[in-house]
Formats: C-alpha cells, structure tokens, sequence
C-alpha cells in the first residue's frame, strides 16, 4: 500500500503526519519541488525579509520528524503528470510511481505580469529563494516599487519601510487590498501606509517594466487623470495574486477549475484528495471556495489525511467535512491585522468601535460572514466564535455595539 | 499537560484560539492568550500540540 503527497507544504507535510495519526501503516511518499526543508511562508514576506529571521527559523515543526513517521521524501522531485486509470504518477526525474491514495497539495504560484521579462531586481515573492534573493537585493536598494497592494505587497513595502528602504506601491484598481475586501476598506490601508511614508498610488497601471543590461531601472505606468511619469527603481516586486498548481493535472481527468475541484470532504477522485492553495472544495457554509491560508493549508493537510485513511481501510461511514471558518493574519507597520471568515460578495459591513485599532463587520444575505480587525485581537477571536454558528448580522453588530 | 503561554512573547496573533478553542483565548484587556483550563484533557493535546507549531512567536509550550 503507498499514499503519495504532491507538495511538500504546510498541507502536505500536515498530511503526512495525520496519515500517521489516523493509523495508516503502509509506505508514504512525500515530493516536493523544491529542495529546502519544508518551511513556513507566511514569514517571507515579512520577519525572513527583514531580517529577524532566518531559514532555520522558518522550517516547518514537523518536517525534522519526516524520518521518525517513516515517511520518504524526495527533494527538489515533484509530479509532473498522473494517470488516473493506472493510478500512476510521471515524475520530474523521468521516473514513474504507481499509488493508492493521492494527496494533491501543490500550492499555487505568483502570478506574473503579461509579457514581464526577466532580469536582475526584479521579483515574485512566492519561495524562499525568492525571499533571500529579494532580501539581498532590498538591501542595497534606493527605491522598491511594488506592483499590486494585495497582501503580499503591502506587506514587502512595510518590510522595506522598516530597513529604511523608500517604497512605492502601485496598484490598477481604485484602493489597495480591494480583491480581498472590496474598495471600501481600501482608504485604511491607503492611510496606514501612507502614515508611514509608502507612496501608494491606484489607478495605475504597469506598462513596462525597463531592463538595462539585464538589469531593471524602472517601471513606465498609465495614470488616468494622473501622473503617468516613469518610476526610477532598483527592485520591483510583483504582487498580483497566485494561480493554483495545475498545469500538472491538465490530462488527468480530474476536474479543474481553478483548483482541483473537490467535494466536502476534499475528495476529487476515488482514493485522491486535494489540500491547501490547489483545493477548490464544497465548504458546507459558503459554496465552492479556494482559500490561500496557511491555517486552512494545515486544516485541509490534516482532513484530507484522515478520509483518506479510512477510504482505504474501507471503512464506512463518516467522513469530516472541510467546513472551518478561514482565518489569516499580517503584519503591516507594526499592525496586526487579523481577519476571520469569508467575505466575497458581502452586502453589508459595519464599522465597529475599536478604541485601540480598526474593526469592522462583514454580513451576506442577513448573515454574518467575517470579521477583520486592526489591533484587536480579542475580538476577532470573539467574533470567530460567533460565525461558528449561524448568526444573524444585525443581531452581531447589536452584541458589539454592547461591548458583548 | 499544561499548557502555558509565554505573555512576554505572545503578541495576540489568536491561532492557538483557531487550532484548539477548548484550550485558548483571548483576554479582553490585555489582547493577549489566555488558558482556559488547569490541565489540557488527553483528548485534546493532538490540538494544543498544533497550536505550539502554530504560534507564529513560539509563545506556547506543552509542559508536564
């Protein structure tokens, strides 16, 4: 018996050792494309970049017992293609690997610029070897422009903010973070960042990106209305988003739209599931939804795990459902920003009284669906456990407006 | 098992709360964990033991 992880990720190392947990005894092969220890990304963007912490601190607390659990991970090999109906996998070494169960836990990578080039200075932020080039290269750098202010964005110019580093953000739509949160949130993170000297500018759009002997200059922008001058820069960092890992699955037979399509229990196919960035599941409480969070990638690792244990101990019966409140944080200028549940397509959103941050409410259809808050910890964590039954918006602004 | 927090460490970032909410919360004054029970039931130490891995400060400890 043999169950292979694709991925070497927050989720696919979670699933290696829930297999162990649930009691499943045969082989298990863990690969990965890339060839460092398994690590923890979230800290790329910000303590790794600045600098507080290093490789060693970022390496996933389960990776050093890989051995110990018996599992046989093969670095920098990841899956290149599968065959459902031999239950086969192609490797990147040439080889191929017969299996019977499938955890798909690839990830997702940056997105790119249409036609972006290649060159010194310039960067995705995706792996940690992104993460230490981009250091080096911030380090030495007059003036980072990032591209995007999405999360991973403003979070690199606080990061350069914080070595001293000018930093500039552009962004094509009306405010920053409006993919996440819709435009009308944008004007906080448009004033935190500009409390602390990052010139954001929206409405722009990156036409070009100047290479000179390999190396980049610059950016050449259109500016409706507003000042379309080019941007001199030594590093421009790339920020627009992740696309899931899917390439490898085009001829598989599995379904893929955006992600690999998933029922409840994150099953895709007979005896293959899907976990983290690449999963697009049916959440009980909000449809079909694909979640990029380290929390969920760990939570999906574990769940897909433990139903694929028991599909192939043949065991019937109950199978968990993947229906977890999605929850992530960043830091951004010495804010902490946490934000429980999940929002797209809210009709309503409250602005709470936060007397040390920022702290609003988000309903759908009568609902309470999210909460995100600025230095207030305590109340994302009481509203989390508000959403974790059905509750009614109008009812949950009323118990915060009485301080409940 | 106790669970125990390092306050000097814990910065509030509330994932003990998400991966064992039996366990953990977060204190209304001080923004920061807090243990809600003596000793962690045997049954719920799989969760305490993911809430040390997940604490972004390593504020958390699992302690005989």
């Amino acid at each position: 018996m043999r169950v292979v992880v694709a991925g070497a990720s927050v989720a696919g190392v979670a699933a290696c050792a829930a297999l162990r947990g649930a009691g499943y005894d045969g082989g298990v092969v863990l690969l990965g494309d890339e060839s460092h220890v398994p690590y923890d990304r979230p800290p790329l963007s910000k303590q790794l970049l600045c600098g507080t912490l290093n490789v060693d601190d970022i390496v996933l607390p389960a990776a050093p017992r890989l051995g110990e659990l018996d599992v046989d991970w093969r670095a920098g090999i990841g899956a290149r293609g599968l065959d459902l109906a031999s239950r086969t996998l192609s490797l990147d070494d040439g080889t191929r690997l017969g299996f019977d169960g499938l955890i798909i836990a690839t990830g997702s990578r940056a997105r790119r610029l249409p036609d972006q080039p290649v060159a010194e200075g310039l960067f995705v932020l995706r792996t940690l070897d992104d993460a230490l080039a981009l250091r080096a290269a911030v380090s030495r750098a007059a003036h980072v422009v990032v591209v995007g202010a999405g999360f991973i964005g403003l979070e690199v110019a606080s990061s350069a903010r914080s070595l001293g580093v000018r930093a500039t953000v552009l962004e094509t739509a009306g405010a920053p973070m409006t993919r996440a949160l819709g435009p009308e949130l944008g004007g906080w993170f448009s004033e935190l960042h500009a409390d602390h000297d990052v010139d954001i500018r929206c409405g722009v759009t990156v036409r070009r990106v100047r290479v000179e002997d390999g190396r980049v200059t610059g950016v050449e922008i259109s500016h409706a209305g507003g000042d379309a001058r080019p941007l001199d820069a030594d590093v421009v960092v790339v920020g627009v988003g992740a696309a899931p890992c899917t390439a490898w699955l085009r001829d598989s037979g599995l379904g893929i739209d955006d992600g690999v399509v998933c029922d409840a229990t994150l099953k895709a196919a007979s005896g293959v599931y899907a976990a983290g960035d690449v999963a697009r599941w049916h959440h009980p409480g909000y449809g079909s939804i694909r979640v990029e969070h380290w929390t969920t990638a760990g939570y999906h690792g574990r769940t897909a795990a433990s139903n694929l244990a028991a599909e192939l101990d043949g065991r019937r019966g109950e199978r968990l459902e993947a229906d977890e409140i999605p929850y992530f944080w960043s830091d951004q200028h010495e804010t902490k920003i946490q934000m429980a549940g999940w929002v797209p397509g809210y009709d309503q959103v409250e602005v709470l009284p936060a007397p040390k941050g920022r702290a609003v409410l988000f309903g759908r259809r009568g609902r309470l669906v999210g909460v995100m808050a600025w230095n207030q910890p305590a109340l994302v964590a009481r509203q989390r456990r508000a959403m974790a039954s059905p509750t009614s918006f109008e009812a949950a602004v009323a118990a915060a407006g009485d301080g409940r | 098992m106790r669970a125990v927090v390092d306050l000097n460490v814990c910065q509030g970032y509330a994932n003990c709360v998400i991966e064992a909410s039996q366990i953990f919360d977060i204190d209304e004054d001080t923004d920061k964990a807090v243990v809600l029970v003596d000793a962690v039931p045997d049954e719920a130490l799989d969760d305490v033991r993911r809430a040390v891995a997940a604490c972004p400060v390593s504020a958390i400890a699992l302690e005989e």
